[in-house]
Formats: structure tokens, C-alpha cells, sequence
């Protein structure tokens, strides 16, 4: 079983660029778009998808894609930031209302206040989705790896994702094969059939779960594992000046942008 | 006007059938709050508020590994087991499909502390495998549902394993309890950022928590019945697999 994103991860033409270059520019214009406004947010988000579309060579229609499933979450969650209810009479809503409905003593309604503020966070939340599909379609998760261990995060906590990340795949694919055994055998149907199966294709991929473990540890042991996971990295990246120019430029233009805009 | 007032409260019914029909399979996720939807106060507010925690249980797990190095692998192994357990679909008690989040049974399984620290690893996961949560607000998702799910689920587990003495009772709680507690921690986090104009935060709380309360109940006992049948499985056929684990829980 294969994960879109990371497969994307290792197959665009960003991958020789610096992990630590690409991280710098996604991270850095995550946390710019945090504290930035509405016309700032348009520009990013536009910036971004010419670094991915454009210049990662990520088809557009997987970008678009990924796009379509964030955008129909995303507006699932803005009615209920746009919805007010209130028990108050009528005359007392003081601000202008798009939509009013009333059932007994509580109306429900929606302000233009309220529009306004689901919209600055439609254009927030886009803009940010951007910056971190930048980050993850151009930065495999084992470079991410590499570069928190040079930064100084504990090797426990790399280790755990070392090996969560190793094996996330293995455990996909067993499901996968646990479940096509189960069909085999006559995949039943209705609630409580289908929840007795689900509940012993969990019991069992955690067995599997421990079966992994011992094999893991007899062979790490084998090789003399004392507690640390050595890996060697190897890469060629090398930093882009050209891409880092780009990215100053257009990163003091956002600025200049949002200074304009913002004040 | 009767008629007027007929066809607005058809349109409503309507828009709210839509909503909740389009946001059935979304449930799975539902709980994540997405990258950039909270304002940059709130997002460092939770992530200040997660770290501690994390630090903990890191500092629990690392004095384990100290006593016997393999006990790292045996965590990493868990957390992609917790990670492959939320990426399944479970069926609902309202009839479709939806993803476990499985920190009951990681509770249980692993310990809160242990948990915590794998559950958090989870979400880092599903942000940059599968880009449901994010990164910024990684923070308020991870104590919602890292640090309030697992504590919640195992002390009602041995809560009830103490009073009553039923251990699959117990395990039922422990599940439906955490993905309750998660739900409402989240729909807090929601109200506190963007508390409604007229009533508040307590008004907001009560919008999201009624919203959500129409897919996450049914989630939550959905989730609640496969922990107790996976747990059946586990006393029945995996004692040995079970008793490994001890490694683990012996720290939390």
C-alpha cells in the first residue's frame, strides 16, 4: 500500500535541493502566514503552488486533488463559526444578518460579522494548507529525520519515528492482506458481523504487531544493538541559490505586501 | 406566509441533512483541527500547554529504555500499530464507516504515559503522511487527543476495574470515555477561539458540542464496542503477546 504524499516526497525535482533549504522556506512562511492578513494570504497561496506545481513538477491535478479534499473539509467546519443562535427577541440582534431562521424563542442566524470572520479563516487555513503541502510533497520523512537529529532533538524521539516510519508501511500492507483473507473467507455483513470482523483484524494485526518486535529484536541483537539505531545519512543535496534568491526577494515583497495592506 | 415559512423550514432540514450527510465520513478526522484554522495566540497557547506532558512521558520512556534498550522497538512498533489502527474503517452504529482513534485501547495496552508520547507521534504522522491536522496546531490536537484521551481512558479503566471488577465493562468506558473527552476538549478549543457574538464562549461551546455530538456519540460508542471486541480476541488467543507489553507498562 502506498502513501500519495510520501510517495511524491521522493520523486519530485525539488529532491537534490536542500532538506534544510526547504524546510527553512515552508516553516518560515507557515508561521508568516499565522500572523499575516487576508490579501498576504492570496499572495502566498499562489506562491506556494508555483513552487509545487511549478517548480517541484507536481502534477497540477494531484495538486488540485489534494486541494478538493482540504477545501471539503474545510468547508464542513465553517458553518458552525458562521451559525449564531440566541434566545433574544429579534429587534435585539443588532447586526446586519445575511440569513434568519426562527423556531420557538431561539433564532438562528448568520451576521455579515460572522461571514467575514469565516472567510478570513477560509483564505488563512488555504494559505497554510499551501505552505505545508509545500513541506510535504518536497521533503521525504527521512530527511525531516536527518535534519531534527542535527538540530539537537533527542535521539529517542527520532528513533521512535525511525522505526514508527519503517513499519507504518509494513502494517498497511498486513491489513491489507488480513483483509483480503477475511473477504476470502466470506466477509459478512450486517452491524454486529462486520464489528466482530473489524475487532479481529485489530487482535490480530497485533500479534503481528509482537511478532514483528521479536524478529526485530533478535536481529538488531545479532548485529550488537546497544539502545541507539545508527543510521548512515547520505545525501546529495545541495542549496540552491538560485532558489534561495527567489525565496528572499518574494519573502520581503510578502512582507512589504502585508505592511501595506495591514496598516 | 404559512407557506413562505414551510418552504424555510424544508430548506433547513435540507441544508442540515447535507451537512451531516457530507460530514459522516469526515467524522474519522473531524477531531483534528486543520492546519491554520486557529488563530496563532490559541495555537502556541496549546502547544505550551502540550509540551510539558510530552516531556513527561518522553522522560518516563527513556529511563525504560535505558533498563532494556529493545523496549525502544517495541514503542515504535506500537505507534505504527496505533497509526495503522486509525487509518482503518470500522463500521458505525448509524451505518457507515468511520476511523478509530484508538487511544483507549493504546491506553490501556501501553499506559497513559506511553501513550501521550506514541499518540502525538500519530498525529505528527497523519499531518505529514496524510495532511489531516497540521503542524501549527498540532499542539491543541495532540492534548486533546494524546493527553486528555489516554489519561481519561485509563483512569476510568481502573476506576471501574476497581469498583466492579468487569474488565470488558471496563474496557467499553475506557474507549467510549476518551473519544468523548477528546470531543469535548476539541469543541473547547474551538469555542475559546472563536466564541459566538452573542453569548460567548459558553454559547460557542454549546454550537460545536451539539454539531459534533451527531456524528462523535455515535462514534464514540461505535469505537467503545470494537475495543471490547479486540480486547476479547487478545484474552482469548494472545496472552503470550500481551505479557510483552509489561516492558512498557511497568513505567506508567
Amino acid at each position: 500500500m502506498k502513501i500519495q504524499l510520501d510517495t511524491l516526497a521522493y520523486t519530485n525535482r525539488l529532491r537534490h535541493v536542500s532538506p534544510i533549504q526547504k524546510l527553512v522556506i515552508g516553516i518560515i512562511m507557515l508561521c508568516f502566514v499565522m500572523v499575516a492578513h487576508a490579501p498576504t494570504h492570496i499572495a502566498v497561496f499562489v506562491w506556494m503552488s508555483v513552487w509545487i506545481v511549478g517548480y517541484a513538477g507536481i502534477p497540477w491535478r494531484i495538486y488540485l486533488r489534494l486541494l478538493g479534499a482540504i477545501s471539503l473539509f474545510l468547508a464542513l467546519s465553517l458553518p458552525p463559526i458562521m451559525l449564531e443562535i440566541t434566545a433574544r427577541s429579534i429587534a435585539e440582534i443588532t447586526e446586519q444578518t445575511v440569513f434568519i431562521y426562527s423556531f420557538g424563542v431561539f433564532h438562528v442566524y448568520i451576521g455579515v460579522a460572522g461571514m467575514k470572520k469565516a472567510s478570513a479563516l477560509l483564505l488563512r487555513s488555504l494559505s497554510s494548507v499551501s505552505c505545508l503541502y509545500f513541506i510535504l510533497l518536497t521533503v521525504p520523512f527521512t530527511e525531516i529525520l536527518a535534519v531534527l537529529r542535527r538540530i539537537g532533538v533527542p535521539c529517542m524521539v527520532t528513533d521512535l519515528l525511525l522505526v514508527m516510519y519503517r513499519f507504518v508501511f509494513v502494517f498497511l500492507e498486513t491489513v491489507e492482506q488480513l483483509w483480503i483473507a477475511y473477504k476470502a473467507r466470506g466477509a459478512r455483513h450486517g452491524f454486529s458481523r462486520k464489528m466482530r470482523d473489524a475487532g479481529g483484524l485489530v487482535a490480530r494485526l497485533f500479534a503481528r504487531t509482537v511478532q514483528r518486535y521479536q524478529q526485530l529484536s533478535i536481529g538488531l541483537a545479532a548485529r550488537g544493538f546497544d539502545g541507539d539505531l545508527r543510521v548512515v545519512a547520505s545525501s546529495h543535496a545541495f542549496v540552491s541559490r538560485r532558489y534561495a534568491a527567489e525565496a528572499a526577494a518574494v519573502f520581503l515583497l510578502l512582507v512589504a505586501l502585508e505592511w501595506w495592506t495591514g496598516r | 406566509m404559512k407557506r413562505k415559512r414551510m418552504l424555510s423550514f424544508a430548506a433547513v432540514v435540507a441544508g442540515f441533512a447535507l451537512y451531516f450527510s457530507l460530514n459522516e465520513p469526515n467524522t474519522a478526522y473531524a477531531m483534528h483541527i486543520m492546519e491554520g484554522f486557529l488563530p496563532v495566540g490559541w495555537a502556541v497557547f496549546w502547544w505550551v500547554l502540550f509540551l510539558p506532558f510530552f516531556l513527561m512521558g518522553l522522560r518516563s520512556l527513556k529511563r525504560l529504555t535505558k533498563e532494556q534498550p529493545e523496549t525502544k522497538l517495541l514503542l515504535g512498533l506500537a505507534g505504527a500499530f496505533a497509526f495503522v489502527l486509525s487509518a482503518l474503517k470500522i463500521p458505525s452504529v448509524t451505518g457507515s464507516s468511520s476511523h478509530p482513534t484508538g487511544t483507549g485501547l493504546g491506553a490501556v495496552l501501553f499506559g497513559p504515559l506511553a501513550m501521550t508520547v506514541l499518540g502525538s507521534f500519530v498525529l505528527l504522522f497523519q499531518a505529514v503522511l496524510l495532511a489531516h491536522g497540521g503542524l501549527t496546531t498540532l499542539g491543541a490536537n495532540a492534548f486533546s487527543m494524546a493527553v486528555v484521551g489516554p489519561f481519561v481512558a485509563y483512569s476510568v479503566y481502573r476506576l471501574t476495574v476497581r469498583s466492579t471488577g468487569k474488565q470488558r465493562l471496563a474496557v467499553f468506558l475506557a474507549a467510549a470515555l476518551a473519544d468523548m473527552a477528546t470531543y469535548v476538549v476539541t469543541s473547547l478549543q474551538l469555542a475559546l477561539a472563536f466564541p459566538a457574538a452573542s453569548g460567548g464562549v459558553l454559547a460557542s461551546f454549546a454550537k460545536f458540542a451539539g454539531i459534533f455530538a451527531v456524528t462523535q456519540i455515535p462514534l464514540a460508542i461505535s469505537e467503545g464496542l470494537l475495543t471490547v471486541l479486540v480486547w476479547n480476541w487478545l484474552m482469548v488467543y494472545n496472552r503470550q503477546e500481551l505479557n510483552t507489553l509489561q516492558s512498557i507498562k511497568r513505567g506508567a
